[in-house]
This record gives C-alpha cells, structure tokens and sequence, in this order.
C-alpha cells in the first residue's frame, strides 16, 4: 500500500523517533508499505517519519543502474557505528521537500548496524550514494532533514516555498 | 531521499506532453541548477524535464562546454517562433537512450523564445548544434525522441 509522504515543515518531521523493540508483523507491512511508496515516488530512501509513524525504521535501494537488479533494504534501529574522515558531497533531495536540492557534506562511508525484517542483526559498510543515503535516512530519525544543514537564509527561503507548496497542494485536494 | 536520475527509453514518462510553467519560484533556479549538473555529469550537451521524470516544459543546454566554453542555458516553456526552410542532416545522441546514435534532418536555423528560471523572456537566433540541441530538446517536451526522427542506418 502506498502511504501519503509528509512534507516539510511538519512538526512530525522534527520529533526523534522511538526505538522499535517488538518487531511486530505491523511493523514487517509498514517497511513493505514504504518500499512501495518510496518506489512510487519515486525515491532511493525513505524513513517511518515521513509517513507520520515515529519509529526508528528505514527503507532505501541505491541502486542506479538502469536494469541491474534492485536491492530493497528495510532497517530497524539502524545506527552509525563507523564513519571514515574521508568527506563526500553530494546533491541531496528529500521526497518530503520535493524539488529543492543541495550540496551536502558526509563521511564518504559508513558502516552501519541494524536489524533486518527477520529480526537479525546485520553491519555492512556503504559508500557512494549508498552511504549519503542511509546517513540522510537515519537523520530523519533524529528529527533532522537535509535542508539543517545549509545556511539558514537558504533553509528560510526553502522553507517559505515549502509552505507555500503546501497550501497550493491542499487547495488541489480541495 | 530523492534523487535526480537519469530515465531511460522505454520508460513511458518520455511520451508524455509536458505541461507549460506556471510557477516561477525560488525552487525553479534550484530544480535548473540541478539539472545543469546532472546534464554536465553524464556527461551531455542538452536534459530536458521528462529525463528526470518531471514533465513540466523545462529543459537546459549547453552546446559549448565539451569545447572548454561553458555558456548554460535554462530554457523554460520554450518556443520555435521560426525556422528555416533549409534543413541538414546530423547526428544525435540522447542521454536517455545510451549508445544510439540517430541520424536526424533537423532546420538549419530557428528563432527561439522562452523564459529564465525568474519568468524573464528571452528570444534568440540559433543555428548549427545550438539548433539542433534546443531542437532535440524541445522535441523531449512533446514526447518525441530522435528515434523517431532516425533517418535510415544509424551513422
């Protein structure tokens, strides 16, 4: 099922979200319904918050090649426990800031740990697009968008558009 | 997140007929800039909208760059006021078809209109790869794709 993704500002998108410590099966068809709705939007990534549950729980596939075989990952609890010095820039964009992009600063790769759908733990270490992906993810968990990170006249300006946005959007509904 | 990539024929988004802008706000400069890079990353000469899944009438082009010569342009709802009668013949790549050359007879001038990312209008003559890029640009708005236009054996 496809779930309606939240946009900026939001007071939603700036709580830090809870632990999950019962995987439930709810929990099992939430990480299926977000695959499917970051798939439909499209997206590489999107985290529980954005589609209004404040769990901690990712979903993301990086994968960019036209045919290669996509790679659904669906994360729990997933946390940062390495990242290299080595910086990577990239041209981040958010599904729940649609249209805006910008250049934001990360640990080129990171290894991170976390529990899968079965319940197992997992570690892996991401680079490229992978790694500003999942540390993009994981920031929405915190409360954090990728737009915290530029300067605030920037942010505002982004920000008043959002609302903007928004308001157009609802009158369309309406 | 989302992400700025690159769409591929056969992926239908690049039949759709784009619909003109309206909206001239801050995120337009943005959404252009953006587009620019992916363009300049890929790396080609021309992106158009439905490229990167946005079927709004935008493209950006820039025939000069791979000479050294950078000259950005951001076209948006763009419009072939004239074109000469005279065509030639040319040989066209398309990003989103990779590695398919296409023979295409295209005008060998035009006179074009559109806006900037702030609704300023702007107008200019073309002609040579300028022409032809904005031409196969403009064509991506309509859902046309060189393909179509593919003048026998590919060159």
């Amino acid at each position: 099922m496809i779930r309606p993704i939240l946009l900026h500002p939001d007071p939603r998108l700036k709580k830090v979200a809870d632990p999950v410590s019962d995987l439930t099966d709810d929990l099992r068809t939430l990480a299926d319904d977000m695959l499917s709705t970051m798939y439909d939007a499209p997206g590489i990534g999107l985290a529980a918050p954005q589609v209004g549950v404040l769990s901690r729980l990712i979903v993301l596939d990086c994968v960019k090649e036209e045919g290669a075989a996509p790679r659904p990952l669906a994360m729990f609890n997933p946390e940062v426990v390495a990242a290299s010095d080595e910086i990577s820039v990239y041209e981040e964009g958010c599904l729940s800031i649609p249209e805006f992009y910008a250049d934001v600063e990360r640990p080129a790769e990171v290894t991170v740990r976390w529990i899968d759908p079965d319940g197992a733990e997992q570690q892996e270490t991401f680079t490229g697009l992978w790694a500003t992906c999942v540390q993009h993810e994981i920031d929405h968990l915190n409360g954090k968008l990728f737009i915290d990170y530029l300067k605030p006249l920037r942010r505002q300006l982004i920000t008043r558009k959002m609302v903007k946005l928004k308001k157009e959007r609802a009158r369309e509904k309406a | 997140m989302s992400d700025l990539r690159l769409r591929f024929h056969p992926d239908p988004i690049l039949r759709e007929v784009c619909a003109p802008v309206a909206d001239f706000g801050a995120g337009l400069q943005d959404l252009a800039q953006a587009m620019l890079k992916v363009m300049y990353d890929a790396p080609g000469r021309g992106l158009a909208g439905p490229q990167i899944g946005l079927t709004q009438r935008i493209f950006v082009m820039d025939a000069t760059w791979k000479d050294g010569d950078p000259a950005p342009l951001i076209c948006i709802n763009p419009v072939v006021d004239w074109a000469s009668e005279d065509t030639v013949p040319g040989q066209e790549g398309c990003l989103s078809i990779p590695d398919t050359p296409c023979l295409v007879r295209r005008p060998k001038a035009i006179r074009l209109r559109w806006q900037d990312a702030k609704g300023t209008g702007h107008e200019a003559a073309m002609d040579g790869t300028t022409a032809r890029i904005a031409l196969h640009e403009l064509d991506h708005l309509d859902g046309i794709l060189c393909i179509d236009r593919h003048e026998g054996a590919p060159a």
